[in-house]
């Protein structure tokens, strides 16, 4: 038995050696990184849209985007006076709290806006998928949290990558996806013809969450924003986000129309710029 | 409690700890800190469905006890009562109203909204083979029911098996453990490539797997190709991942498992590959169905016969869809001419390319077919139903769709990888190829896959053969 614990010891300490192999190999080789690492992509457009943000003149935002796929893709923040997107892949409103605080480097945003996809809403506070996207995509890696090992490994590897100045350049996007700068993704896919839902979901936003968005709401004008979906759902928030503004993407005219839709929630370049036409109405009238 | 998870990272050194520090102590301390552990394992999913388990043991250690025909039907309807009941209701019920529609009678039944208890259809298997085999008189009933619970709820392969034999488990809990310094190193090592396989391989295939067939209808015939080959990748790595992790797990408690895979990728014709397949259930459905219809005694239509009712059983087995029951037809279909060709039991003994290390052209042209039908078959089994599996057939050769053939690299090199060392295990008991080597060799590679294990650990995605 104590040899078994002290070989055990033995590897576990040899463990950073065997990952420092790991770590040379990927500094070598673009394509060793990919397959033993992380594989920095243009999908979702972290990458270029966090580059854009600190290349961005030193001012306040007026407006501020924060939520996930149908944000990015759903919301084209040129359609809006100096305002920003940085919404990115399944991004839960634990990782909108942590962008939150990434973007206070261009100071504080008058108004954040936060897409609010009630689907989200199930789970952990924070989805691992965006926070890695983050960490492996953006110059930002080490402001947000690393909730497991291997992100806080990879948050190693990138520091280290930047003490060696090795970057390796990303993959690209899919073709049907066009970053237009400010944070959007156009997404020129083939539109439905008719809604394949059936039924309908109803969720209620759970506390953890509900408070994130109380801390972010202490530091700017906060809206919240369920975007509109082919999908009947049904939703409920916390009596304590009573006083912070909801904008229902139900209440779009065009919400339940296929032809503006992709998928069942996302949205084509059309139907993004006729969603955005009219938020941006939605917007003036609350922030007035 | 999921294998491939932060928990059952910090639940296992815990209890391992504790109960070897217990084998200082009575067997029965051990054995109470088992069931206790395995039950915290099982629980941990839904506590609320232990009251299953634990009635399917008391139920099967006191029939047992005083075993008759009466207490072997209780056994029988209590578990297999469970069973139809949690897994299989709701299918009868939509089965019964929609044969009745075809005919034009319209029937109203309103289903249930069951929640499946994990695993149930493997240990409701391992305690029956427990009464039966009381009730044949090949093994004699427990004396303690803290043994019988802990043979019951074992956690290593509690919820996806291997399904043991009370013949085989049950004396080793009924014996005291000790530590076996080979036996536990040999358990990490099964433990790491199980995980290997489930997170690494069996995960990354899945990506594309899905993606696939959720979108079969937009896909190429290539894509559709490749989309059933990585969910033979994933299958294979998801269960024999699990087998693996569960037989290592149980190495490190110093109790031995069955083999449950033995390289069935490998096979040269489908009746060999149902001897490398899922081992413990075949070997089930053998010894509690297959000969007490009769096996192969009677005449070649009562062979025949039997072997279809197998294969029907086994794919209804799997869920509760008739698309594993075609899965099962399909199999029927492929092993029944070997019975009739007498070609049922040409590879029993030996593996393919025995003793060397590449097979001959006539061997791999066997294995590849072999390999390509049960991939076919494996199309009904992952489709949602049988029209959507028969489309997905018919839309590989008559199909004009373009675009992406997904043939994606890192999915077949992972795949790829998990074979070749498949390949190097395949003659006898799986002796490990890698620890021959030198010590910062094994590390160093050792190191590299738990690195790959944790980098897709986030999927924290569930076992197929959870469902079932």
């Amino acid at each position: 038995m104590k040899q078994f614990f002290n070989r055990l010891l033995k590897f576990i300490l040899f463990l950073p050696f065997a990952w420092a192999c790991v770590f040379s190999l990927g500094y070598l080789s673009p394509s060793l990184s990919t397959l033993f690492i992380a594989k920095p992509t243009l999908e979702g457009a972290v990458y270029l849209k966090s580059r854009e943000f600190t290349e961005l003149p030193e001012q306040d935002l007026d407006i501020l985007f924060l939520g996930s796929s149908t944000c990015y893709c759903g919301i084209d923040p040129h359609l809006f006076e100096n305002a920003f997107s940085l919404c990115s892949s399944a991004q839960k409103i634990g990782n909108s709290r942590e962008v939150f605080d990434i973007a206070l480097i261009h100071g504080t945003p008058r108004t954040t806006v936060i897409d609010i996809y009630p689907t989200l809403w199930t789970g952990d506070l924070k989805s691992i998928e965006s926070t890695r996207d983050w960490i492996i995509n953006s110059p930002f890696y080490n402001s947000v949290e690393a909730d497991d090992l291997y992100s806080y490994l990879l948050q190693f590897y990138f520091e280290i990558s930047d003490v060696l100045q090795i970057q390796h350049s990303p993959y690209g996007a899919p073709a049907s996806d066009n970053y237009r700068g400010l944070g959007f993704v156009a997404r020129d896919k083939e539109p439905l013809s008719e809604n394949p839902c059936e039924g309908s979901n109803s969720y209620s936003m759970p506390a953890s969450m509900s408070n994130a968005l109380l801390e972010i709401d202490q530091q700017t004008d906060l809206i919240l924003l369920v975007p509109p979906t082919l999908c009947e759902v049904q939703w409920s928030l916390p009596e304590s986000l009573s006083h912070i503004p909801v904008i229902d993407g139900a209440s779009w005219p065009s919400a339940t129309n296929p032809s503006m839709y992709y998928d069942d929630h996302h949205l084509v370049a059309n139907g993004a710029e006729s969603y955005s036409v009219w938020l941006a109405e939605q917007l003036t009238s609350i922030r007035r | 409690m999921l294998f491939n998870s932060y928990t059952f990272l910090f639940f296992l050194p815990v209890v391992f700890t504790i109960y070897w520090l217990l084998n200082k102590g009575s067997l029965r301390r051990q054995n109470v800190f088992l069931v206790a552990a395995s039950y915290l394992f099982y629980g941990w999913w839904d506590w609320r469905f232990l009251s299953l388990i634990i009635i399917s043991t008391l139920v099967d250690f006191y029939a047992a006890r005083t075993i008759s025909k009466a207490k072997l039907w209780l056994s029988l309807f209590t578990n297999l009562g469970f069973l139809s009941f949690f897994k299989y209701y709701n299918f009868f019920v939509d089965s019964w109203v929609e044969a009745w529609a075809t005919v034009g009678v319209e029937m109203h039944a309103s289903s249930l909204q069951i929640i499946l208890p994990v695993g149930i259809s493997f240990y409701t298997f391992q305690t029956l083979s427990y009464t039966i085999d009381v009730y044949r008189g090949k093994l004699k009933p427990a004396d303690s029911l803290i043994d019988f619970a802990a043979f019951v709820s074992f956690f290593p392969q509690l919820v996806a098996g291997p399904i043991e034999r009370a013949t085989k488990l049950l004396p080793q809990i009924q014996k005291r453990r000790s530590f076996n310094y080979d036996d536990a190193v040999s358990g990490l090592r099964l433990m790491l490539w199980g995980m290997f396989k489930k997170v690494v391989v069996a995960d990354t295939c899945a990506r594309y797997a899905d993606s696939i067939f959720s979108n079969y209808s937009e896909a190429t015939p290539l894509a559709l190709v490749m989309g059933a080959i990585y969910f033979s990748f994933q299958i294979y790595g998801d269960f024999s991942g699990y087998s693996d992790i569960a037989i290592g797990t149980s190495r490190l408690f110093g109790i031995k498992l069955s083999t449950n895979f033995k390289f069935p990728y490998f096979s040269r014709d489908i009746a060999e590959f149902w001897r490398r397949w899922h081992i413990s259930l075949s070997t089930w459905f053998r010894d509690y169905l297959y000969i007490p219809l009769g096996g192969s005694r009677g005449s070649r239509v009562q062979t025949l016969r039997n072997v279809a009712v197998i294969f029907l059983v086994s794919g209804l087995w799997h869920g509760a869809n008739w698309t594993f029951v075609a899965w099962g037809a399909v199999h029927a279909v492929l092993f029944l001419p070997l019975i009739l060709l007498d070609r049922n039991r040409s590879h029993t003994t030996d593996v393919v390319a025995q003793g060397k290390l590449l097979p001959s052209f006539k061997e791999l042209l066997q294995v590849f077919s072999t390999f390509t039908l049960a991939t076919l078959a494996w199309v009904f089994f992952r489709a949602e139903s049988i029209t959507e599996a028969a489309i997905y057939l018919k839309s590989i050769v008559i199909n004009s769709n373009t675009g992406s053939n997904r043939i994606v690299l890192t999915a077949l090199l992972w795949a790829g990888v998990m074979l070749a060392v498949d390949w190097l295990q395949r003659s006898g008991t799986p002796s490990w190829w890698l620890s021959k080597r030198a010590t910062p060799a094994r590390w160093l590679a050792y190191g590299v896959v738990v690195w790959l294990c944790l980098k897709n650990l986030h999927n924290g995605s569930s076992f197929i053969y959870f469902q079932f």
